[in-house]
């Protein structure tokens, strides 16, 4: 590559519309502040399929490949933002990009702009990890986003853990589980994947790169090749022209499933849109410490309710299926909205085993998604 | 830079200005320059705090409502907010912090405290004038309210120099002036002369706090019992309690002297739902609950009796608060004895618990 790189006068054409898109994709991997000034440049690289665009902040790597005609082979590497600010403002007429090697002045040429852009060698970019080696298995791309989805708003934010900033990936009986969470809160969801034959594996991917993954993947064809390194410090996503990688964090996750309700007291289905909007509407009265909303179970009926002394107060009460014994509890309404944001179900059951047992909402019969919530402690009054 | 001062101890009390209505007319643009009071809804609702604009037409603290209401028809009425007087005053509290160590911090209620900055002043680098100065205009620029502080050697003598210049007030009483200060005041001045004590010495002659401390020690005592000798003491600008900022919750309390001595149970019932009901409206607006109910009550030969119930959960409801309250009058009222003095306090004061996050781990 180092050869190529000093000789080429790289030359390619593509239409800024796909360009552009693909660019915005990339930068994403950018980190606002970072200490290696080359990491705020794309990698700009001629292949077969087209141009190859790769950002990294060493910790996440996106790499697209967009159409383009390559005329000449080359490459280099453009600051992200004035690229992207750039090919984002051209009209949709072809665009021709020019390497002058030996000045690293990159020539973009569309309808009445001609544009020189400074760039630094490809070879001061870090070498990321390829995903040429390692256990590979295979997922459905929709099941994946899914399951991401629905797993990785419930990953914790605080850097004091690092590892429950990461979603648990365990691969096993031909299956993966994702599992993640605060400590408040737990997000379980299962995928079947194929490949994956006899192999184990428990993985922590950082949260804030799976959140990349529905974007980065956009697009391609059904099938994302997930590949494990032999090191198991990096996990790679690929689908069609597209991939995203990302270092694993270290370290040992707690045991979720000792934490999953194995019974409840008390069974609720209700509507998951009617328990959205309800949630919503009643936790804007829900202003206070801990975002609190009461929920009351009894037959045939559930209540919502919430109270702020200055603001003021709101009840609710629904039509639900409810079996077994009443009961009052509170929950953050920020965690119930997440899950039920996720659930994809037209009905929701929800199971509770006292007002200070942590309850569980579940898409009613199916068993790929659970998701937990300890309540809050409501003060007396 | 500040010369420094070298008084022995340098005492300040801070007390804001207004607080609760203050706080109101801070967040409330419409309500500046406007009578305000704040009060609960209650029929017997009491007035908790008068704004500057209110005090003008003679509302004033522990006024019922109603005649408040008579005396400045236009006067805006708030609910109490106590979160917010709470978090107003922790502000206020980090700003005391500033300037000397917490056990040195004695919070009196929420808009009062005493201060010992002696350490502070005594080392060369400022003085008590511009520590209080400091205090005063931290607290107006990050909480957004005024105070007025006295700065004396002792407790008793700031206290007295911050309520003599209200409001933004700033009365520094150096060491060696305190009795020629307190002199021409009112005996009134000093706390602890209620009404009727300031009657009583009003017939012995005594109108200035220069007068009670001439008087014969003596005479006081047989006119008053020890507590006159105690009264002169503080007459003197002689206080040498401490700055305690360790000292276990505060109390609520009020109390009312009879204009006639009372003997009759129903009526002193009837005083005591009254004071239960101002004790409660101030227990709520500091947000906070009380455990311990207790009533005292002052004889005609000044003899004080006082008996205590205790609940195991604190409380801030006004029926529970007074139930316990009648209790308490039950066990230290013997029937048909009169009565000079009732009062009602609450203590063992805790904040409620607030919402609590369970955690699925550990």
């Amino acid at each position: 590559m180092k050869a190529k790189a000093i000789e080429a006068q790289m030359k390619v054409t593509c239409r800024p519309a796909v360009l552009g898109q693909a660019l915005q994709v990339v930068s994403r991997a950018i980190s606002s502040r970072t200490t290696l000034p080359i990491l705020n440049n794309i990698l700009i690289e001629t292949t077969s399929e087209g141009l190859a665009l790769t950002a990294t902040n060493l910790e996440i790597g996106i790499r697209k490949i967009v159409a383009a005609e390559v005329a000449m082979e080359g490459s280099t590497t453009a600051p992200a933002r004035l690229l992207t600010d750039f090919v984002g403002t051209l009209p949709d007429q072809d665009l021709e990009i020019t390497l002058d090697g030996a000045t690293q002045s990159l020539n973009l040429r569309c309808a009445r702009f001609d544009t020189h852009i400074k760039c630094i060698e490809a070879e001061e970019f870090p070498p990321g990890p390829r995903p040429d080696e390692g256990d590979r298995l295979e997922v459905a791309l929709d099941d994946l986003v899914t399951a991401v989805e629905q797993t990785q708003m419930a990953a914790s934010t605080d850097e004091a853990r690092p590892v429950l900033t990461g979603v648990l990936v365990q691969v096993q009986a031909g299956g993966l589980t994702l599992a993640a969470t605060d400590g408040h809160r737990l997000a379980v969801s299962k995928l079947s994947a194929a490949g994956a034959g006899d192999l184990e594996a428990s993985l922590i991917v950082p949260a804030r790169a799976l959140a990349e993954l529905s974007r980065v993947l956009k697009g391609e064809p059904g099938r994302v090749d997930v590949i494990i390194s032999k090191a198991r410090n990096q996990i790679f996503f690929k689908a069609g022209s597209s991939e995203l990688t990302s270092r694993l964090i270290d370290g040992k996750y707690p045991n979720y499933a000792q934490v999953i309700p194995s019974k409840s007291s008390t069974k609720v289905k209700v509507s998951t849109a009617e328990l959205t909007q309800t949630v919503r509407a009643v936790s804007l009265f829900a202003r206070d410490s801990a975002n609190v909303i009461r929920v009351k179970a009894q037959a045939g009926s559930l209540t919502l309710s919430a109270t702020t002394n200055e603001v003021g107060d709101s009840k609710a009460e629904m039509a639900a299926d409810v079996d077994g014994s009443d009961i009052q509890i509170a929950f953050n309404a920020r965690y119930v909205l997440d899950a039920l944001g996720v659930i994809g179900e037209n009905e929701v059951e929800l199971m509770f085993d006292g007002p200070l047992s942590p309850g569980m909402l579940r898409p009613p019969g199916k068993e790929h998604y659970l998701y937990v919530i300890m309540p809050v402690r409501v003060a007396m009054s | 830079m500040a010369k420094p001062d070298n008084w022995p101890r340098t005492i300040l009390h801070v007390d804001i200005d207004a607080f609760y209505t203050s706080v109101h007319q801070r967040d409330d643009p419409k309500l500046r320059g406007v009578p305000v009071a704040v009060a609960g809804r209650s029929k017997r609702a009491v007035v908790m705090g008068a704004s500057y604009e209110a005090r003008a037409f003679g509302v004033r603290s522990a006024l019922p409502l109603h005649e408040a209401l008579q005396m400045c028809p236009q006067l805006v009425v708030i609910a109490p907010d106590g979160p917010r007087y709470r978090e107003a005053s922790r502000l206020i509290h980090q700003i005391f912090r500033r300037f000397t160590s917490p056990e040195l911090v004695e919070g009196v209620s929420l808009d009062e405290a005493y201060l010992d900055v002696t350490a502070r002043t005594r080392h060369g680098t400022s003085n008590a004038e511009e520590v209080a100065r400091r205090i005063k205009f931290q607290i107006h620029t990050e909480v957004g309210l005024t105070a007025s502080v006295g700065a004396a050697t002792s407790k008793l003598v700031a206290k007295v120099a911050s309520g003599t210049r209200k409001p933004d007030g700033l009365v520094l009483v150096p060491p060696g002036t305190e009795a020629n200060f307190l002199a021409p005041l009112p005996i009134g001045a000093i706390p602890g002369i209620g009404p009727k004590t300031e009657d009583r010495l009003h017939s012995m002659g005594v109108r200035t706090v220069g007068d009670l401390a001439a008087y014969e020690t003596q005479r006081l005592v047989q006119a008053l019992g020890v507590g006159g000798a105690v009264l002169q003491r503080m007459a003197q600008g002689r206080d040498r309690a401490p700055v305690d900022g360790s000292k276990p919750a505060k109390t609520i309390s009020a109390e009312t002297t009879f204009e006639n001595d009372v003997s009759d149970r129903g009526q002193l019932e009837h005083a005591l739902r009254e004071l239960t009901d101002r004790v409660v409206e101030r227990l709520k607006a500091d947000d906070v609950r009380a455990r311990t109910i207790y009533v005292k009550l002052k004889l005609p030969d000044f003899r004080l009796v006082s008996r205590q119930v205790s609940r195991t959960s604190p409380t801030d409801d006004v029926e529970t608060i007074f139930r316990a309250a009648r209790s308490a009058l039950e066990k230290s009222h013997v029937e048909s004895r009169a009565v000079r003095l009732i009062g009602v306090g609450l203590s063992g004061l805790e904040h409620p618990e607030p919402d609590l996050q369970l955690t699925l781990f550990d």
